[in-house]
């Protein structure tokens, strides 16, 4: 047992946060202000250095110098990386992200489709790429969705309305579930590569506009009978019921990094506060002093018992084995913790806390949508209840 | 002997207010807070009520469990309009209370509004301060006395026509500010032109008191305990506005899961779904009636200082309440909450700008 990070893993984690705080945390005002990802901070990333993107969860030093035998895997280093990328701002999450459509494809697509949608010219052509799936109508039962997928000779005709839907202003291709049988729930749900400048396809909002996250594109659209090519339907007809349970999969592997995403928020406000605090000593009573003191450094210990779980459920990812509860655990701890700590930043902070001026209060409305989006609290509860019911039964 | 009602007079403004702010402001908070500004045909509709300056209609009309019922109801139609008028309102209060009829005519006639002199209360300065550790204090100097300090969450900087100043001064007192000293002070920010997380209809910011000069006919000639009292007063108002901001968030929640469908029932059938607003509501509920029970026995107060710890405490609950319900406000709309669409997302920066007006690190 040992939980501590490999130390060209430490040394990975330190160089993306120094490089975070000093490139994208300068950009986090404007990013947030105008609602979209501000140029410098592509170019930024552009001359990190590390290498990686937070779709294909691969980070690596420019210069990777450690014996490779001795490094963490694959999802332990993103989870570290995420976490400390988020530190200097939210903006790391929409600028180094290109999207998770294009990893459905490479989990459902025969080998001709993953050539023509993922190979590195497609990479190249079609650029970002958007994940379909929450509609007005249907959230955390993802099954419940509307849209539908009708065959008619050998296209597909789609119709329905998706929000919440990342990069899809900007995607070369997005891939859209709908149901091909809505009397079968989740079995008869499909997913179909919709490329941009289908006739039917239509941006109905750019970017919502949101409490925060505000830089991340997320684009409501409309299908108003899109028509698309009978192999846009990815997978192999027979493949079919396994679409939905891939579609699941595929936030399966992101989720302790959404916990991972909390924390470095969280901490980020933890550790501003106290930077600005201690000149301030003197305006506190000693007794209030001592008490904050005490508060923040049960902050800092909680913050690490979550990054513990969020890499445990990393660790099982790497390993391949099942990590589904331990997931939802990450996950539905760490985030209601960063909202507590973020708020009570605010507090502390007195007016400085609300005021634009700093970025308190721009963590207090990002930090929110950890706890809904990629399974709410209430979803990962039930997850682990419902593991927990069936260890006690199965005894 | 307990009465758990209220007075007909109260009753009936409860309900005038509350209809107003329902019906007239929640349809339009969006818009008023992208202005950055109260209407002024709130102002005039409010006024007409007479909960913008209660003086106007006799230091009695509005006592302190009136202004924390006023601003709750207004709260729930648009947190950042309540804390602009009640603030301001307690600010007419604290004179008619504490000060002269000399003095009560002297702002009399001032007014930009064309409705009534619109005042400014400056009274918090974080740092989990109680009213008796405020670090705002008067000295001495060769032309009198001269203030010395800083206030967060003021109302109206650089509009208000007056402004009820509470300092330290071997207990509490209050001192009246008109148009001159207004002009001496410095305002450290204004939040309208540097922007803030909530209450973005209120016009507030910090100001600094850096040796502002006072006439001896400024100071309010309640002193002490009375000072006290109105202090408390103002501070449960806050309160009262975090408990309409997270009552409001709760009605739309509760709403909103009742007509929500997931794996085929409304998500309020859901236990984990339904308790976080039953525990956020049953908290709030006894935030408010502390609030009320402290606001009806103010006057009966005899020890500032524990006067000063019950309403912190009250304070602290109110905005813990607050901050639950804003949560599960959220929560319950999961996705859809995150939206500017819907007004949860607006109640939530809410309770989370007016928790850092007044807390303390010791309560919560």
């Amino acid at each position: 047992m040992d939980l501590t990070l490999a130390p060209e893993t430490q040394e990975l984690a330190r160089v993306v946060r120094e490089w975070s705080v000093a490139e994208l945390r300068p950009l986090a005002r404007k990013a947030d202000h105008d609602h979209r990802v501000p140029e410098e901070a592509r170019a930024a990333l552009q001359r990190a250095p590390f290498t990686g993107d937070t779709t294909s969860f691969r980070f690596e030093l420019v210069n990777s110098s450690g014996d490779p035998s001795l490094r963490d895997r694959r999802y332990v280093t993103a989870t570290t990386v995420m976490e400390q990328g988020v530190y200097g701002d939210v903006l790391f999450i929409p600028a180094a992200d290109a999207g998770i459509g294009g990893k459905v494809v490479d989990l459902l697509g025969t080998p001709e489709q993953i050539d023509r949608w993922r190979s590195d010219a497609a990479i190249k052509k079609f650029g970002a790429t958007g994940f379909g799936l929450t509609e007005p109508g249907a959230g955390s039962d993802a099954a419940g969705i509307r849209t539908g997928a009708v065959r008619t000779g050998d296209q597909w005709k789609l119709n329905g309305s998706k929000i919440f839907c990342s990069n899809a202003a900007v995607a070369g291709y997005v891939v859209v579930f709908a149901t091909v049988d809505p009397a079968q729930g989740s079995r008869g749900i499909r997913a179909f590569v919709v490329e941009k400048g289908t006739p039917g396809f239509e941006i109905v909002k750019e970017n919502e506009s949101k409490l925060g996250m505000r830089a991340m594109l997320t684009t409501a659209f409309a299908l108003d009978d899109a028509v698309i090519p009978l192999e846009n339907c990815l997978g192999r007809p027979e493949d079919g019921p396994a679409t939905f349970r891939t579609a699941l999969a595929t936030l399966n592997t992101t989720r302790h990094q959404v916990a991972s995403m909390a924390i470095g928020i969280a901490q980020a406000s933890l550790d501003e506060a106290r930077e600005l605090l201690d000149p301030r000593r003197s305006g506190f009573t000693s007794l209030r002093w001592s008490k904050i003191m005490s508060e923040l450094g049960s902050f800092d210990a909680q913050l690490h018992r979550a990054r513990l779980l969020a890499r445990r459920a990393a660790w099982l990812l790497d390993q391949g084995l099942p990590h589904s509860a331990e997931a939802s655990a990450a996950k539905a701890l760490a985030p209601p913790l960063a909202e507590r700590i973020c708020a009570r930043m605010i507090t502390l902070l007195g007016s400085d806390g609300y005021s634009d001026e700093f970025l308190f209060e721009k963590r207090y409305r990002d930090v929110k949508i950890m706890d809904i989006w990629e399974g709410t609290g209430q979803i990962h509860r039930g997850i682990i209840g419902q593991r927990m019911i069936r260890e006690a039964a199965a005894r | 002997m307990v009465e758990v009602s209220f007075s007909p007079e109260l009753e009936q403004l409860q309900g005038v207010v509350r209809q107003f702010a329902r019906e007239r402001l929640a349809p339009r908070a969006a818009a008023v807070e992208a202005g950055r500004a109260v209407p002024d045909d709130v102002l005039t509709s409010l006024h007409e009520i007479g909960v913008v300056s209660p003086f106007d209609v006799g230091p009695d009309a509005l006592d302190p469990l009136a202004m924390a019922v006023a601003a709750e109801e207004i709260a729930a139609g648009d947190p950042g309009v309540a804390y602009e008028i009640i603030s301001g309102a307690h600010a007419a209060r604290a004179l008619a209370v504490l000060g002269t009829a000399e003095q009560l005519a002297s702002i009399a006639g001032l007014g930009s509004s064309g409705v009534t002199p619109l005042g400014s209360v400056w009274l918090y300065e974080g740092f989990g301060r109680h009213p008796h550790e405020y670090a705002s204090t008067v000295n001495q100097d060769a032309d009198g006395t001269v203030l010395q300090g800083r206030k967060i969450g003021v109302v109206r900087p650089g509009t208000a026509d007056f402004a009820v100043v509470f300092v330290r001064s071997a207990g509490q007192r209050a001192v009246l500010l008109g148009p001159a000293q207004l002009a001496a002070c410095t305002i450290a920010r204004d939040d309208r032109d540097s922007g803030k997380l909530g209450l973005l209809s209120a016009h507030t910011g910090d100001v600094e008191l850096h040796g502002v000069a006072v006439p001896a006919d400024s100071w309010l000639t309640g002193g002490g305990l009375a000072v006290d009292r109105v202090i408390a007063a103002i501070r449960l108002s806050t309160a009262a506005i975090a408990v309409g901001t997270g009552a409001a968030a709760l009605r739309y929640a509760a709403r909103y899961a009742t007509e929500r469908q997931a794996f085929g029932k409304p998500i309020s059938s859901y236990q984990g779904v339904l308790f976080p607003l039953s525990e956020a509501e049953i908290a709030l509920d006894a935030a408010r009636y502390a609030i009320w029970d402290l606001a009806s026995r103010l006057g009966t107060a005899t020890d500032p200082v524990r006067l000063a710890e019950q309403t912190a405490f009250i304070v602290a609950a109110a905005n813990q309440a607050a901050r639950s319900a804003t949560v599960a406000g959220i929560n319950t709309l999961g996705g859809h909450g995150f939206l500017a669409d819907h007004p949860v997302e607006r109640w939530y920066r809410a309770a989370g700008t007016i928790a850092a007006l007044d807390h303390d690190p010791l309560l919560d």
